[in-house]
């Protein structure tokens, strides 16, 4: 543009001021103001002359500039301050700026939280601690339900399953949990062998008993090989005999909802009609 | 071969909460209902795909008595033992009778030394003796762990049954075991035989290195929430008359929105931190009410204010009429900057407004703008901070064979706020100040971090 304008118009440039200032002061200034291109470009540099010559004055009757062609001398002189004093500095600025913002950007990224925590799990050991196979989906639970426990009348024979209960306190409990009678109490389970217990089945098969109670520890769940136990049971004696499975609580304390649960569950697998389980009502 | 050991007990005794807590594994199913473990599972410890030991947690015996009666049936004599077991297993592997019994017998003939689990708050019983004499007849290292599931404490009855089954007999509540407890229990497990001690002594300092990386790890997470809670604005461009009352309330709706979201987020990232990325929390909600916030309504242009803006103007323009003065020998007496200054001054004032109201992309360059926040109230970091600890200590300390949900009471978290005294309150405070004034420094993030970590040490 400054191209454009310098080569197809005519530019002519005068000076003016109301200080009182000589034409070798402003001379003074602009040898100072053209320092940077007295070297390269001397041309753009005006001597005393045009400085002289190119200075004027508003008022009528005061002294003329000269030839209008040296007033065109000014345009190196203007160019170059643009370019040195305009361009240059703006220049410069933006490469400044453009290092600056790439160096700050640079740091706070290594500041950025995210950032740090990404190179602290890249160095640290990977430590894994669980399963490596999934647990396998489980079975929707079996909804066998156990019939509530029918009256009993007379006396019933208790089976005493690993130690439940005291022998001392099998007859209260049979009084309180189901308002029976005990004819006669047998021990199974626990530390007793298995040719121990088949013959206690057998004792009590000989009896032929109307019902059989058995007394278990409510908090130990009942493992298949109790199940057994009273499917042998239950083949001895025949389909008409009621078995109830009662859990006992330490310190005839309450029953546990989740222990009471377990047991149901655990009976109702049997698929006995007539097996039932009492856990008391209070 | 790596230490491998099987959690062999009665289904129910918490065999699969020491799994769980020890392998830090919220997904084992603990149910309180019996026959949960159907199958043997793997838990290996890996570090940088390494195995530095394995557990494997094994469904319970059903029918111990039956399997003694068939070893002793076959009794060849004691150093015939082992391998009588071996000949059951082989006899019985398809049997559905036996499946629990040879799930939990396999690891073990394999090599797997013996984690025999019982609950010390029942009574001993007599059918326990079936299954420790099976076991004893492996010939595997034994310890047993009694675990307390219950208020009652038959520990002193059961440690004679079991001493006279097992080399190692230890208590081990495995749903409130914390950190040292575990790292204990592994150094034990080391003692059950000479090969395996080295890799378990290695596998609890990995444990421990993780703590201290975990710790660090929360305490970046925790100095980011703060630091962006802190300094969090909204602002939105206004029309230049008085401030709509109506748009402060929206700004600061939305700031206080975005505040508890990202206390939201610092919470998930501190659960996954310490792997309890399922658990569910049950937190009140912070408390911050719109008086604690600032409110400004002013003019802005590239993020500077109008003084600001023409104190830059002037600054440029007396510069330039300096070098005219100086150039000038002086004799000018220093009006060329002071003229300088003004025409600077001026024009970028009267420039800015115009400037402002251009429109780039629909959106104005500058123009009065209505900035809420940061939180002005001094005591919230400090009820942020205090919340941010309780949460973190509760998380850390927490068991992964609980599976209650998180409660967090918004009054502990306030106690451990002010227990913070002295230097570091100061320190804390500093930083505060700061970040609430908006004269944020590059070390302040750094800064926060680092007291934050120290806390977290404590």
């Amino acid at each position: 543009m400054a191209f454009a304008l310098v080569t197809f118009t005519d530019l002519a440039f005068g000076w003016s001021t109301t200080l009182n200032v000589g034409a070798d002061q402003i001379g003074s200034l602009v040898e100072t103001a053209s320092v940077p291109w007295a070297g390269l470009v001397p041309d753009a540099v005006p001597n005393a002359a045009l400085i002289e010559r190119s200075q004027f004055f508003r008022l009528e009757g005061a002294p003329v500039p000269g030839a209008p062609e040296a007033l065109t001398g000014w345009w190196p002189f203007l160019l170059a301050a643009i370019v040195v004093y305009g361009m240059t500095p703006r220049l410069v600025l933006l490469v400044v700026a453009k290092a600056r913002l790439v160096a700050a950007t640079k740091a706070l990224l290594l500041e950025d939280p995210r950032v740090t925590a990404l190179l602290d799990r890249m160095s640290a050991p990977t430590l894994a601690l669980s399963a490596t196979e999934t647990e396998p989906g489980r079975p929707a639970e079996e909804t066998a339900e156990i019939a509530p426990t029918p009256g009993l009348s007379g006396a019933v024979h208790a089976v005493v399953w690993a130690g439940a209960l005291q022998a001392a306190d099998v007859a209260h409990a049979a009084g309180a949990r189901l308002g029976v009678g005990v004819a006669l109490t047998y021990d199974a389970g626990g530390a007793r062998t298995l040719d121990e217990d088949r013959n206690t089945i057998d004792a009590i098969a000989t009896d032929n008993p109307q019902s059989v109670v058995l007394f278990a520890r409510a908090w130990e769940p009942p493992l298949l090989e109790l199940l057994d136990f009273l499917k042998m049971l239950r083949a001895r004696l025949g389909a008409g005999v009621s078995i109830v499975v009662v859990p006992v609580a330490e310190e005839s304390s309450r029953v546990d909802d989740v222990h009471a649960r377990t047991w149901r569950r655990a009976i109702a697998q049997l698929g006995d009609p007539h097996a039932y389980v009492e856990v008391g009502s209070e | 071969m790596s230490p491998r050991f099987a959690i062999v007990g009665h289904p129910n005794k918490g065999k699969s909460s020491i799994v769980a807590t020890l392998a830090e594994d919220d997904s084992v199913p603990v149910s309180p209902l019996p026959g949960t473990t159907t199958k043997a599972r793997d838990f290996p410890m890996r570090v940088d795909g390494e195995v530095l030991y394995d557990l494997v947690d094994t469904p319970g015996f059903q029918r111990a008595r039956e399997v003694l009666d068939w070893l002793n049936a076959h009794e060849r004599g004691a150093e015939a033992r082992p391998a009588v077991v071996r000949e059951f297993l082989s006899a019985h592997r398809g049997d559905e009778r036996f499946h629990d019994e040879c799930e939990l017998l396999a690891p073990i003939l394999e090599g797997a030394g013996v984690l025999y689990v019982v609950d010390g708050a029942h009574p001993y019983g007599g059918e326990y003796e079936a299954e420790m004499e099976v076991l004893r007849w492996t010939g595997q290292p034994r310890m047993a762990l009694i675990n307390l599931i219950g208020t009652g404490d038959h520990e002193a009855q059961w440690r004679r049954a079991l001493d006279q089954y097992f080399s190692i007999v230890r208590v081990f509540d495995a749903v409130h075991a914390d950190f040292e407890k575990r790292i204990e229990l592994l150094r034990a497990f080391g003692e059950l035989s000479e090969e395996w001690a080295p890799s378990l002594g290695r596998a609890a300092e990995v444990l421990l290195a993780e703590r201290t990386r975990r710790r660090a790890r929360a305490a970046n997470e925790i100095a980011a929430f703060l630091f962006d809670a802190l300094t969090a604005v909204e602002s939105r461009a206004v029309s230049d008359d008085s401030p709509d009352p109506k748009v402060e309330t929206r700004l600061q709706a939305r700031l206080l929105e975005r505040i508890r979201r990202r206390e939201h987020d610092a919470r998930r990232v501190v659960q996954d931190i310490y792997q309890h990325g399922n658990v569910e929390t049950q937190e009140a909600e912070i408390a911050i009410l719109s008086n604690d916030l600032f409110s400004a309504h002013a003019f802005s242009l590239f993020g500077l204010s109008r003084t600001q803006l023409a104190l830059t103007g002037a600054t440029s323009g007396a510069i330039a009429g300096g070098l005219i003065d100086a150039a000038l020998g002086f004799t000018s007496l220093g009006v060329a900057a002071g003229v300088g200054a003004l025409i600077g001054g001026a024009g970028t004032l009267l420039g800015a407004q115009g400037l402002a109201s251009v429109q780039v992309l629909g959106q104005s360059l500058g123009g009065m703008r209505l900035t809420v926040g940061p939180l002005s109230d001094p005591n919230v970091p400090w009820v942020m901070l205090g919340r941010a600890l309780l949460h973190h200590r509760l998380v850390a300390e927490r068991n992964h064979a609980r599976r209650e949900a998180l409660v967090i009471d918004a009054e502990s978290g306030a106690h451990l706020a002010e227990a913070i005294s002295g230097q570091a309150r100061q320190r804390l405070e500093t930083v505060f100040r700061r970040l609430r004034s908006g004269e944020v420094r590059g070390e302040d993030r750094a800064r926060l971090r680092g007291e934050v970590g120290a806390l977290l040490d404590e």
